[in-house]
């Protein structure tokens, strides 16, 4: 009798006696945003780009759409008054291609992929920064957990494929309540934060987590990019032609 | 008042009577602490001048410097057989890579780092010009066909790729360390690389600087020794006389470094000086000596005269207290702070080390200095006054000079490296024009823009101008882009804000490379048109100030007719540089003026007599006028050295003229016969001799690789030929016709009298 409850004890606590399994940093990933998840939202949003020799304001409108596993975003610039006719849409298809349009006064222009890393209206924030991270791109790997001004968040470094890539690596730091990306620190090949990404503020909207404030800082340059969303109405009606490159 | 004057006059007699050897030990305490703390020395350039605080161009500088990145870069200078080989290339981008990884750098321009922005088929790519595998058909053809690549990639003749690295700045290191690191990473590439700029030139100065130090007060104190060992035939003699200026030399570069003034180009002329000033006082401290053979009765006849004569060189270098710029405030509470430790060391210091060996100094025998016969005194007056008018001519034709290159003299390497920038560069003098469009965004404003448009052609039409760049050339550059798809189409005409609008965020947004944020600011108010000029390095200061001023002139006038009505605003080396001549130039006058009236007061005191003050200031008013007039007939422009030159002349010219007046006093109250005759025989030696100490060592000047320092060297030691010649031959010959007149007056009173 002895030795069969021995036995049963052994069983039962043998899982924990091995140790918990890591969580799956892919998994993670793929519910982690920048800006919230929702299938479509509209944002205004203001930028301030701060730097050294002084700062500007660009005021963006955002429409955001996922259909069938393809995102589209258009952002167009509402001030200054001088901008208001450029334009900027990018597609996420299936595959993990990617089209992105100009567009401006003189006409509708493609960007290459050369572009992607190119900065966002002057700002700190890249096209890349800004849009769902791609998974594919990069190999994982989960850090373990950290506590920062009472946030609890999954830490994951992930390492472009390849070795092809801006950085050599960025690490995020997810919130495990929201699932909103709190921190990215981007370490260029010297081991050195090139850029940091913190998130400041968030609100929830009908059970859903979005920022309110957040803030890329340039550390070398010494310069930064703080976005403030005004306004997300994730229930606006948004035809599906703004998306479409030729109603631009 | 008396009471005073007899106190200050018998102290160091009185101190050595009562102290005798023990004087020496504060003197060797100070000596062990200057020891100590003249390691701390620091070595640095006069290149960079900061204008005072409420000057209006400084603070436009400090204004516009919040709107416009730096224009402190340092250009690398690559050469190659054939600049499109794949060789060449590969080696530009592996140089890039490696200077853009040094600590001390924040950015890098050059081919390897600019991106194209191509237009095609209904696509904009962000393509970098050297690509992984570069295609060079691709590069030339962009390159040729671009002025924008042009302008920053290769020198205007084509033969020559660039490179720019802008310091961090906000980094901590010096500009040697920078400099250095480039070298080092250069001097490994196999393509030949010349550097040059602001720093690069600061660089070579501060070496020249520190080998000048060391060589040149070398040569000072080399020169000195002997000159005295040819007076006295006494190496024992000769060592004492050196002894007290060297601590008092020593003692100064102390002070230089307790008080963070570092040695400079300048302010190197200052050891030099102290060393030569404080010989002289020995000099006349000794002929006492020779003369009394009682120590303390020598002390007590030459101290007056060496209170005086140092008085008046500390009130020379006192008017520099009262420039704008805080530069010449320093030199002039150095030198003043080395005058009263040479005097301290000769009345205190030497005498201690003299005490009882009175006995072992030597002189060799007198020479005589011939008094003018009365015959000649008109011609001799005469003469110098058509000289005097001659020199008053040459003030008007001084002039000043805004190239770095006039600093060194031809053959040394910064003046060919100027000589190479010219040639291949056209100059790398620069005058920035800003414009004020009033309001942000005020330059999108597509009337302004065709405004500042044409006023950039009417600039780049000149002559003198190399090149220009500004804004309007990045728009037009991606206006021409966005228009290339049309075959055959002209180029659509900007006449919108959201065509210069859109180019611009295009521009600021995909990273060129190129640095459109030092023509204009963030919010798009104010632009920058950089207007780089040149006139070669053998063309006359003068030749080159006029080409200066008709750039400017054109740039008013292009100003007043393209943009009537907006604000603009100069700056740029060569604008600060006339900023600070202007500066200096008012502040002389005020000086050389306030000097006069202070000594003419301070004599007046002494000597209670009007006409006998005026005759002692003669040969320094002399050596002045002598200092300006051959600068100006020399075309030796006007700078910083130059002022400091000028209070080291005023100070030091009117000594020998006080120690002849006090001497001759003496001899007139005690009654001695032909006194004038007697003063010259007795003075007339160690005047002689104190202007060949000081001449012969300031002569190690002309040895130095700055030609601020050679010119300095000439213009001194001209100036105190001239006033000591002028001491010798007027000042007796003036005190004679005073005597005459004198005894005139009484004849006249006498036999008024008898009648």
């Amino acid at each position: 009798m002895r030795y069969t409850l021995i036995f049963l004890l052994l069983i039962i606590s043998a899982p924990f006696l091995q140790g918990q399994e890591s969580p799956d940093p892919v998994k993670i990933m793929e519910t982690a945003s920048i800006m919230g998840k929702a299938p479509s939202f509209f944002m205004e949003i203001n930028m301030s780009i701060n730097t050294a020799k002084g700062s500007k304001e660009r005021t963006l409108e955002v429409y955001y759409q996922e259909e069938t596993g393809e995102k589209r975003n258009l952002i167009q610039i509402s001030a200054p008054s001088f901008l208001r006719k450029m334009k900027f849409l990018t597609h996420s298809y299936k595959d993990g291609t990617r089209a992105k349009w100009l567009k401006t006064s003189k006409g509708v222009r493609r960007l290459s992929d050369n572009n992607s890393s190119e900065s966002l209206f002057d700002s700190d924030f890249t096209v890349e920064d800004l849009s769902d991270f791609e998974i594919k791109d990069y190999s994982l790997i989960y850090l373990g957990e950290t506590t920062e001004k009472g946030f609890t968040m999954d830490k994951i470094e992930a390492r472009p494929s390849g070795g092809q890539g801006s950085y050599a690596k960025k690490i995020f730091y997810i919130d495990k309540t929201t699932r909103l990306i709190r921190r990215v620190e981007f370490i260029n090949q010297k081991g050195e934060t090139e850029k940091e990404y913190l998130l400041e503020e968030t609100q929830e909207i009908e059970g859903l987590y979005f920022p309110v404030t957040c803030r890329m800082t340039t550390v070398k340059a010494n310069t930064n990019t703080v976005i403030r969303f005004n306004t997300i109405d994730t229930h606006k009606e948004i035809p599906a032609k703004y998306f479409n490159k030729g109603n631009l | 008042m008396k009471k005073i004057y007899d106190f200050i006059i018998t102290l160091p007699a009185r101190s050595l009577r009562k102290w005798g050897h023990w004087q020496i030990i504060p003197f060797l305490l100070l000596l062990l602490y200057g020891g100590w703390i003249v390691g701390k020395l620091d070595f640095s350039t006069d290149t960079a001048l900061d204008l005072p605080e409420n000057n209006s161009y400084r603070l436009q500088e400090e204004m516009f410097s919040k709107y416009f990145s730096t224009s402190d870069f340092i250009i690398l200078s690559l050469s190659s057989e054939n600049l499109y080989s794949q060789q060449t290339l590969d080696r530009i981008k592996l140089l890039s890579e490696e200077l853009s990884r040094i600590e001390y750098g924040s950015s890098i321009i050059s081919l390897a780092t600019t991106n194209d922005l191509l237009v095609t088929e209904g696509e904009l790519i962000n393509i970098p010009l050297l690509a992984e595998e570069p295609d060079i058909d691709f590069i030339r053809s962009t390159i040729d066909k671009d002025p924008l690549f042009k302008h920053y990639l290769q020198s205007e003749d084509r033969l020559f790729w660039n490179i720019y690295l802008f310091p961090d700045e906000q980094g901590t290191f010096t500009n040697s360390e920078l400099i250095e690191t480039i070298l080092t990473i250069t001097e490994k590439s196999p393509l030949p690389v010349k550097l040059f700029g602001k720093r690069v030139v600061e660089y070579k100065l501060l070496k020249a600087v520190k080998r000048d130090f060391i060589i040149l007060g070398s040569l000072a104190i080399i020169i000195i020794l002997i000159i005295q060992l040819l007076y006295t035939k006494s190496l024992f003699s000769s060592l004492i006389l050196l002894i007290g200026p060297l601590c008092a030399a020593f003692l100064t570069l102390s002070v230089m470094a307790f008080i963070h003034i570092p040695l400079t180009n300048i302010t190197l002329v200052v050891p030099v000086i102290i060393l030569s000033l404080s010989t002289s006082y020995n000099i006349h401290l000794y002929r006492y000596i020779i003369q009394d053979h009682i120590l303390h009765l020598s002390l007590s006849h030459a101290t007056p005269i060496i209170l005086f004569t140092g008085l008046s060189t500390l009130m020379g270098f006192a008017t520099l207290l009262f420039s704008s710029l805080e530069k010449l405030r320093e030199f002039g509470a150095i030198l003043m702070a080395g005058v009263i430790l040479a005097t301290t060391v000769t009345l205190f210091f030497l005498p201690a080390l003299l005490s009882k060996k009175e006995s072992k100094l030597h002189e060799k025998a007198a020479f005589r200095i011939p008094l003018v016969p009365a015959r000649m005194l008109s011609l001799l007056i005469a003469g110098l006054i058509i000289f005097s008018l001659f020199l008053g001519a040459g003030i008007f034709k001084i002039s000043y000079d805004y190239r770095q290159n006039t600093l060194f003299r031809p053959g040394s390497s910064i003046y060919e490296d100027s000589l190479f920038v010219s040639r291949h560069y056209g100059g790398l003098n620069e005058i920035e024009l800003t414009i004020d469009s009033g309001e942000e965004y005020g330059l999108l404003n597509p009337e302004l823009y065709h405004s500042i448009k044409r006023l950039q052609s009417t600039i780049n039409s000149l002559n003198a101008v190399a090149k220009t760049i500004s804004y309007i050339d990045f728009v037009d550059w991606l206006n021409k882009k966005m228009n290339s798809e049309s075959d055959g189409a002209e180029e659509e005409i900007i006449d919108s804000e959201e065509s210069i609008g859109e180019n611009l965020e295009i521009i600021t947004s995909n990273d060129t490379g190129l640095p459109i944020d030092a023509l204009i600011d963030i919010n798009y108010r104010y632009a920058r048109i950089l207007i780089r000029f040149g006139a070669p390095p053998g063309v006359s200061s003068r030749k080159a100030v006029t080409i200066y001023q008709s750039l400017k002139d054109t740039i008013a006038t292009g100003c007043r007719e393209n943009i009537p009505g907006y604000i603009y605003t100069l700056t740029g080396e060569a604008v600060k540089s006339e900023t600070i001549i202007r500066e200096l130039k008012n502040g002389q006058l005020i000086s050389i003026l306030t000097f006069l009236g202070a000594l003419f007061l301070i004599l007046l005191l002494r000597l209670r007599s009007l006409k006998q003050t005026a005759i002692v200031l003669i040969p320094g008013i002399l050596a002045v006028l002598f200092f300006l007039g051959a600068a100006g007939w020399l075309q030796f422009p006007i700078n910083l050295g130059s002022l400091l030159a000028v209070a080291i002349v005023m100070g030091v010219s009117v000594d020998d003229g006080i120690y002849f007046m006090l001497f001759y006093l003496h001899n007139k109250e005690a009654g001695t016969p032909a006194p004038v005759r007697a003063t010259l025989r007795g003075s007339g030696k160690a005047i002689v001799q104190t202007t060949v100490v000081i001449i012969c060592g300031l002569s190690v000047l002309l040895l130095s690789e700055s030609y601020v320092l050679i010119r300095m060297g000439i213009l001194i030691i001209g100036s105190f030929i001239f006033a000591t010649t002028a001491t010798l031959l007027l000042i007796p010959s003036f005190i004679r016709l005073l005597e005459l007149a004198h005894k005139r007056k009484r004849k006249g009173e006498t036999q008024c009298v008898i009648r």
